[in-house]
């Protein structure tokens, strides 16, 4: 009896287990579908217009000027300051898939903060830097 | 046969504070997706999603070898199974951090937890080899007798 309400209880665990990891990879295909839909409208406009190629450049401008100021205030002690500016470099890295590798290097430099470990979140950032130009 | 008992609850110690890591890693990926999610930064919250869930099994995982392993009587399979899921776990984080995992991708931060979690992973591998060896050892000689 013991052990019977031992496996039904591993059998619960593992399905609820199952039910969130599905639900998981549901919500990210939702996601990578609509990315994807606003990817290929990006790549359709700034084809046919020039004007779309200034705003990308600007908007690649603006991401290293964030990643610029979050180096500052690392380099100052405000991390608060410097999650911020990091969250905002991320946020303009969103979707652009010949960005990834910047876009994972801020990430990375937003783990490390969380971790407490400036100097490593200075040097991710510093590589971001180096993807974007 | 009492170093055994002795490896098998030092193993359940492992598998639980590998669990408890996936508990707090998983948190943190929880927390991190929230932040993402109310910055509207759908993408990143989606992984940050999938990794949380991700940990949690893992966790769960390790809570029930954590069982399994306190309950084996020379039985070889929770440890075989102990050592088999730490590798995976192990042979998934360097390939995340090198040629990178789907969807996740490549990851650069090799945080603290991260290699907290790498070393308990490497000792339940290795408690589990000896674990197994003895049992293998214990049959062998009673065949004989």
């Amino acid at each position: 009896m013991k052990r019977k309400s031992i496996y039904s209880m591993m059998l619960g665990l593992a399905a609820i287990s199952v039910i969130l990891f599905s639900h998981g990879i549901v919500s990210y295909a939702q996601d990578n579908y609509s990315n994807a839909t606003a990817s290929v409208n990006t790549s359709i406009l700034t084809s046919n217009s020039t004007l779309a190629n200034n705003a990308t450049s600007q908007s690649g401008n603006s991401t290293v000027q964030s990643i610029d100021a979050a180096i500052k205030s690392l380099n100052d002690g405000d991390k608060d300051a410097a999650k911020k500016l990091l969250l905002k470099a991320e946020e303009s890295l969103e979707g652009k898939s010949d960005l990834v590798d910047a876009e994972k290097r801020v990430e990375a430099s937003l783990a490390a903060l969380k971790d407490g470990d400036i100097n490593a979140a200075i040097s991710h950032a510093e590589e971001a830097k180096k993807n974007l130009s | 046969m009492r170093n055994n008992k002795l490896i098998a609850y030092s193993l359940t110690g492992v598998l639980f504070i590998i669990g408890v890591v996936y508990c707090l890693v998983a948190n943190s990926e929880y927390e991190d997706s929230k932040e993402l999610d109310a910055m509207g930064i759908k993408g990143e919250t989606a992984e940050k999603q999938f990794e949380a869930t991700f940990f949690v099994s893992a966790a769960v995982a390790n809570f029930i070898l954590a069982a399994l392993v306190i309950k084996s009587n020379r039985n070889v399979i929770p440890y075989l199974a102990s050592a088999g899921i730490s590798a995976g776990l192990i042979a998934i984080y360097i390939a995340s951090r090198t040629v990178g995992v789907p969807v996740v991708g490549v990851e650069y931060y090799v945080g603290r937890l991260d290699l907290i979690s790498k070393g308990f992973q490497a000792a339940a591998i290795v408690l589990s080899v000896i674990a197994i060896h003895n049992i293998r050892k214990f049959i062998a000689l009673k065949e004989v007798a």
